[in-house]
């Protein structure tokens, strides 16, 4: 299955990689993948409805009837692959940031470990972050708050488009808006009783396809199920903050 | 020490199945049971425990349902009566009080060690049962000493529960039930929701397992499935025997005044934490159920049966709680027990054999193991949809006893 992928990139964010001598060539969005691969769909409904019909042949008439441009197959692969080789499914995501000026700081993103070794992007990504106008900032970025908020509608709006291609459903357009309520009480430090966070999230979605509504609803149940960011902000996390102290005098007495 | 072709571990319905099958093939064989027979259903159950399986439904292979409620559902103390009957009439030579210590593999087969004696056998049946441990999350470790714990093994009625509040974890068959009743005995309780599968106990007029065996659901193969490892995961139906065509699903939990919350996912600082999880957790529930109507329709349809069934009334969508609770203080809150109802795994740590993947699930094709002449009963799905159910135990102990006896013969010949 893995030597059957195709070993150059392909579509978007699709990367090449090489691991303890297995090849996986395409891991977009794996944490929606396993997702997309699961969960009663079309496909899964037509191979109820035979339960002796050729289940490669289900697949494949799947992928012909739908194209939102993500690689199922090789999705497949590569979950097949991890289920193997479970060490090679354990990444570190990692960010940099650096302070620029009073709120406005600028995170880098290149590399990161996964499938058994560091990995690294030809580019780097960067994005900055700021607070508005309103609070006395520059404005030169996205609050982190609404990175927050892009990153889950990214998170569901990739696993809408996985789950959808999986299940043989053509998507025309995928729109998602992202609102989180938040009484800044509390990171003003107003009422301890408020916590910092958003008190709640709404997430909208304007999904044109060739599917029924139930269909959508369970395409959009299932990228919940499994996305990454919508388990990051439903769940609790332990988050480990550590400090190195630069010291001018020290540094100087170790050089 | 004993010499005998085949040890078949555990009188549960399935040994006893399995027992039957055999013997029609006089295949010379044992079942040890550590306990007696119909142990599981005598020591680690809860006392109002009936199947949820209704009766007509809750047969082994000659052994059709010949009382007067084929549509009630069976207490413990019926069906332990039932299954000792059929041990008895198929002359089942179960050897009780026989605890399986050790399996091990030797040179003409296996080596079987229990508590009196060793047993020396070409085939093992495991029927020692799916549910041997009740599930606990890591989390489990977190909560206060002060709160007492219980799971559905361990919980037997509401009365044992201190006379405080109780949080039970797990909103499948048997944590719904235990809810209800612990609800109902003035403990408040809260109710923990992750993955579930509702179902109605009826529609149309017909139970829901009338339906689901007459669509060929109940007699999916293993190897005709689309993703077995995800459908030997599923949790057990949301569903109650007894109090005849009554649905217990969330939203009759919240009427008796049950507080749904999200999947548990941390215990800390004395407070346990929920997920955000629910509303997509329940959405996802009500879309899967209302599939299953729709094939029952589109079913009743193509069968013609419209003129015969009830109409086509559905359940309302699950009601969320427009905020649900993220977290509790078990102190604040006066929580006094925990009860885990997030499912249950077999114990195979008497197995020292090589037939386990690296979670300690038995790897196997259809309840045939890795192992020449070593089987497997009553799993998940091992290799229909019904093999998890009582009623299933039939269909698989053919098929497997079919297997063995032409390994026999092919050793025989060889
Ligand atoms: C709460 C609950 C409710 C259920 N409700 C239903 C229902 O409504 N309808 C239905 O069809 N099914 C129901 N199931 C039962 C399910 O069908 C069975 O658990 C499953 O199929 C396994 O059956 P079994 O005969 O293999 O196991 P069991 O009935 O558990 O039998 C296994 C036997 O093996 C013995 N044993 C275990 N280890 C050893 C050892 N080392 N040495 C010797 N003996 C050993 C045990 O003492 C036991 O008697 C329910 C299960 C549970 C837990």
């Amino acid at each position: 299955m893995i030597s059957n992928t195709p070993d150059t990139p392909t579509a978007d964010g699709d990367i090449a990689m090489t691991a303890g001598g297995w090849r996986v060539s395409t891991l977009a969005r794996i944490g929606d993948l396993v997702g997309a691969l699961t969960g009663g769909g079309r496909s899964t409904a037509q191979g109820r409805d035979n339960a002796n019909a050729d289940k490669k042949g289900n697949e494949m008439q799947t992928q012909s009837i739908a194209n939102n441009g993500v690689n199922v197959e090789a999705l497949l692969g590569a979950r097949e692959a991890l289920t193997e080789a479970p060490e090679a499914a354990m990444f570190k995501w990692r960010a940099r940031c650096e302070w620029i000026d009073g709120a406005h700081s600028r995170s880098t993103v290149d590399g990161f470990f996964g499938l058994g070794a560091e990995q690294r992007r030809p580019q780097p990504h960067v994005v900055d972050a700021d607070h508005p106008a309103e609070f006395a900032a520059m404005d030169n970025g996205a609050t982190p708050v609404e990175l927050v908020l892009s990153a889950l509608a990214s998170c569901l709006t990739a696993g809408v488009a996985s789950v959808a291609q999986n299940r043989g459903i053509q998507l025309r357009s995928v729109k998602a808006s992202v609102e989180g309520h938040m009484d800044i009480a509390g990171i003003l430090g107003i009422d301890p009783e408020v916590r910092n966070g958003f008190s709640m999230i709404r997430v909208h979605f304007d999904i044109d396809s060739d599917a029924t509504a139930d269909e959508i609803a369970a395409v959009v149940a299932q990228s919940q199920k499994r996305s990454a960011v919508f388990d990051i902000l439903t769940n609790p996390t332990n988050v480990h903050v550590q400090v190195d102290v630069r010291d001018d005098v020290h540094n100087d007495d170790v050089a | 020490m004993t010499r005998i072709s085949t040890v078949i571990i555990g009188a549960g319905h399935c040994g006893l199945a399995m027992s039957r099958r055999l013997s029609q093939r006089n295949v010379d064989h044992v079942v040890l049971e550590r306990g007696r027979v119909a142990n599981s259903w005598r020591t680690e159950r809860w006392d109002s425990l009936r199947l949820l399986t209704p009766n007509w439904q809750s047969t082994l292979p000659g052994d059709p349902y010949d009382g007067p409620a084929p549509d009630g559902f069976m207490t413990m103390p019926e069906l332990i009566f039932r299954l000792e009957r059929y041990a008895q009439r198929g002359g089942a030579p179960v050897q009780t009080q026989t605890e399986v210590l050790a399996v091990h593999a030797e040179a003409s087969g296996y080596r079987v060690e229990t508590t009196r004696g060793v047993f020396h056998c070409a085939n093992v049946v495991l029927a020692s049962g799916a549910c041997n441990i009740a599930n606990a999350p890591a989390v489990a470790a977190e909560v206060p000493r002060s709160v007492q714990t219980f799971t559905p093994m361990s919980y037997k009625r509401p009365a044992d529960l201190p006379n405080k509040g109780v949080l039970v974890v797990g909103a499948s068959a048997s944590g719904v039930q235990i809810a209800r009743e612990v609800h109902a005995s003035g403990r408040p309780v809260t109710l923990a929701v992750g993955e579930h599968v509702r179902v109605p106990r009826s529609y149309r007029g017909r139970d829901i397992q009338r339906w689901m065996q007459r669509l060929g659901l109940l007699d999916q193969r293993w190897d005709a499935v689309d993703d077995l490892n995800r459908v030997r995961r599923t949790p057990s139906l949301q569903l109650a025997g007894g109090g005849l065509w009554r649905t217990l699903d969330l939203n009759a939990l919240t009427d008796d005044g049950v507080r749904i919350v999200g999947r548990l996912v941390g215990v800390r600082a004395g407070k346990a934490q929920f997920s955000g999880s629910l509303a997509n957790m329940c959405a996802a529930a009500d879309l899967k159920m209302n599939r299953l109507l729709d094939a029952i329709d589109a079913h009743v349809e193509e069968t013609v049966l419209q003129h015969v069934v009830g109409p086509q009334r559905r359940l309302a969508p699950t009601r969320v709680p427009s905020d649900p609770l993220l977290e509790l203080d078990f102190g604040g809150e006066a929580i006094g027990s925990v009860i885990w109802a997030t499912g249950y795994r077999p114990d195979y740590s008497w197995l020292h054999l090589p037939v386990t993947d690296r979670k300690g699930r038995l790897r196997h094709d259809g309840g045939v193991l890795d192992a020449p002449g070593l089987y497997a009963m009553g799993l998940p799905f091992i290799r229909k949809r019904k093999s998890t159910l009582i009623t299933g135990a039939g269909d698989d102990a053919a098929a497997l006893a079919e297997h063995l006896v032409a390994r026999s013969a092919r050793r025989l010949a060889a």
